[in-house]
């Protein structure tokens, strides 16, 4: 294929996701971020733009994702794209005329519509180019109606004065804000700090197991980790993993020799006495 | 430290965190043609300094269009009826797909087909207002957008209006074009009737807000709620500790119980008298309007009052609706299922001890989070009920009647 012909090829692709993105919804994280960072390198190219924050976990998902293309030609980017899309919804392409005229009869039969098409699709090349179209799929849809709301995040300036108070800095911030190649990092470099007790006395593994990350909970344990350790609260990993309802963690520290499952917190609460789901109460 | 001290100022910090959550300004909508449009209809200049209240053009019948306005030709008018349970399921398809979105595209309302038919037929209502475009060719739904009627008081004044609400345009139609066109095409047919007003909200700042508002939420299931990014962990903080802080009591506190129709008459008086403290509120002007609005309906709108036990007469109410979204793109979970407070009126206890009981009954209906403006006297119970502040804020609107600035507070009005 020419490299046209690849650039309209991946330009069908990218409309046949754009329109069946609710069909698409079952995709796994990762296919999702490799179509979403192998368009971006595609149609801008390079990463550039700036690391977003830390605890905006999607966003820095993403942003990596996109980084981690540095350098990548755009033709092999939009290849990669189109192999995906051929992967996910094989034959996606096989009556791409028929739908052209379909969606054709259905949107665009008024000269209005087809000017207004092009003057969008003008403006968002345009944003594209300055890589800013989020603003304008942040814009839409919004003439009158109500609202979805959600929780604010924590802004900037609240989570420096908090690192500045916290020394934060520690294997337990790395898990904590999930980011577990950081935490790795750091582990592989000092072992010795694999019970290090923070201000409310929490281990690394105190918060593996609030968060539910499996995976690092496996590593601290087969590292040594005191999986008894009691907190300023007085509560184990084996409370938090409980409380929080995991439970292929509970399962997993349950397996464990050395696992004290009767101990009991400040206000005089067993693991088990914090179980919620009958699911984890019959573990025990 | 005592445990109980000890998850008190755990507590206090996870909240601090929330509050001072980015306070940024609403955004003013800086879309060329949406302003275009607003400049052209009668409602104040965002710059207007308004000081009395008033409609701002005195029109007749004779001035409205008898036809229909032009849609382009591969289109046509329809009249939704939501009796007709295949025209329901399209419009429930139209909204559930293109309906509102969040700022970043991760949840979209999923309203019912239940709470549709409720939601647009009040006493009163009128189908040819329920206004739906269609794909001439395959008869696709595309566009639609509603008005009910209602008496609203504004600064005491009862006006007869609409509510407008619903305006969807599929995806695929930029809303550019046709959402002007559906507001204007529902603002001659309701002026056909003689009406001149209407309420309405947005989440984008347009000429010109009657009341910035902000929307305050409550966790009742914070797991769930942090793993599909509707609410988060600050770093250091652990989840056990949110669990514990968002756990709301088995039982209610007070004898609560849902509302009857024999109720009806005692709760009407109650709910009108406490409307009147506010400068926008409805008036429910009889009893079959309040029957509609809050005769219990599984999973579309609860209610539930207290009664005097010698006068029989209901002295506290509290009611919440069920709005939805769906989670898009999360595996684990498809909907997040919301309450949103409705009209809550406390006489015999405090406002907090009346929401209390709400968050528990809302627990018990499998709800994640419980949702409010920081209308009424809402902003009272924030704090002690444990609510922290949305990254969304509503605007509330009149067409054709301008009044001076309401604060939050000074708002009695909540439109679904």
């Amino acid at each position: 294929m020419s490299h046209q012909d690849i650039e309209n090829k991946f330009n069908q692709a990218v409309e046949y996701v754009t329109n069946n993105s609710s069909k698409l919804s079952n995709l796994k994280n990762e296919e999702q971020l490799y179509l979403y960072c192998n368009f971006k390198q595609a149609t801008i190219g390079d990463c550039n733009t700036k690391q977003p924050p830390f605890y905006d976990y999607i966003g820095k998902t993403k942003w990596n994702s996109w980084n981690s293309l540095k350098g990548v030609d755009k033709i092999v980017a939009m290849n990669s794209y189109i192999s995906l899309v051929n992967k996910i919804a094989p034959g996606w392409d096989s009556n791409i005329g028929a739908k052209q005229a379909e969606s054709q009869s259905i949107f665009l039969e008024d000269e209005e519509f087809n000017e207004q098409e092009r003057v969008q699709k003008e403006e968002y090349a345009q944003l594209k180019q300055e890589g800013r179209e989020e603003e304008k799929s942040k814009s839409k849809s919004k003439w009158m109606g109500p609202v979805v709301s959600k929780f604010s995040m924590v802004d900037d300036e609240t989570l420096e004065k908090l690192s500045k108070e916290e020394q934060v800095q520690d294997l337990s911030f790395w898990i904590s804000e999930n980011n577990l190649n950081k935490f790795k990092e750091e582990l592989e470099k000092d072992k010795s700090k694999i019970n290090e007790k923070d201000k409310e006395g929490r281990t690394p593994l105190t918060y593996a197991c609030d968060r539910g990350i499996y995976e690092i909970v496996k590593i601290l344990v087969e590292n040594g980790a005191d999986i008894n350790h009691q907190d300023s609260e007085g509560m184990t990993p084996l409370h938090y993993s409980t409380l929080c309802n995991h439970v292929e963690i509970c399962k997993f520290l349950l397996t464990q020799e050395k696992i004290n499952r009767s101990l009991k917190d400040n206000s005089d609460s067993t693991p088990l006495d914090l179980a919620d789901s009958d699911e984890i109460k019959s573990l025990f | 430290m005592s445990d109980d001290k000890k998850q008190l100022e755990q507590s206090k910090k996870i909240l601090e965190l929330f509050k001072n959550a980015s306070k940024q300004a609403p955004k003013e909508e800086k879309k060329r043609d949406s302003h275009d449009f607003w400049d052209t209809q009668p409602v104040p200049k965002i710059s207007d300094n308004v000081v009395e209240s008033g409609p701002i053009e005195n029109k007749t019948l004779d001035d409205v269009r008898k036809e229909p306005l032009a849609l382009p030709d591969a289109f046509e008018w329809v009249e939704v009826d939501v009796n007709n349970s295949e025209e329901l399921k399209d419009l429930y398809t139209l909204l559930n797909e293109n309906y509102v979105e969040d700022d970043d595209n991760m949840f979209r309302f999923d309203y019912s087909t239940h709470f549709l038919r409720w939601a647009l037929q009040p006493p009163g209502f009128l189908k040819e207002w329920h206004i739906g475009v269609r794909v001439k060719a395959s008869k696709k739904l595309v566009g639609f957008i509603s008005g009910i009627p209602a008496t609203i008081s504004v600064d005491s004044k009862p006006i007869e209006m609409v509510e407008i609400n619903f305006l969807c345009v599929h995806k695929r139609l930029r809303e550019k074009r046709l959402a002007p066109v559906l507001i204007k095409e529902v603002t001659r047919r309701v002026n056909l009737r003689n009406i001149w007003q209407a309420a309405y909200t947005a989440g984008i700042v347009i000429p010109k807000p009657v009341s910035i508002c902000r929307y305050y939420h409550r966790s009742l299931n914070p797991k769930k709620l942090v793993e599909i990014n509707f609410s988060h962990i600050p770093p250091k903080m652990t989840m056990a500790s949110m669990i514990k802080m968002y756990r709301v009591d088995d039982k209610m506190k007070y004898d609560f119980r849902p509302l009857e129709e024999s109720d009806v008459p005692s709760f009407r008086e109650l709910l009108v008298n406490y409307l009147s403290n506010y400068k926008v509120a409805p008036i429910f002007s009889s009893d079959e309007d309040v029957w509609h609005w809050f005769k219990p309906i599984q999973d579309v709108v609860s209610c539930y009052v207290k009664v005097d036990p010698e006068s029989k007469k209901v002295t506290d109410v509290f009611s919440f609706y069920n709005l939805p979204s769906s989670v898009i793109g999360n595996e684990k979970y498809k909907t997040l299922k919301a309450a949103f407070s409705f009209y809550n009126v406390a006489t015999t206890i405090s406002i907090t001890e009346l929401v209390s009981d709400a968050l528990i009954a809302a627990k018990k209906d499998n709800y994640d989070v419980y949702n409010c403006l920081d209308i009424f006297e809402n902003k009272n119970f924030f704090n002690d009920l444990k609510f922290a502040m949305g990254d969304g804020d509503l605007q509330y609107y009149l067409y054709n009647y301008s009044t001076p600035t309401k604060k939050p507070s000074e708002i009695g009005l909540v439109l679904l």
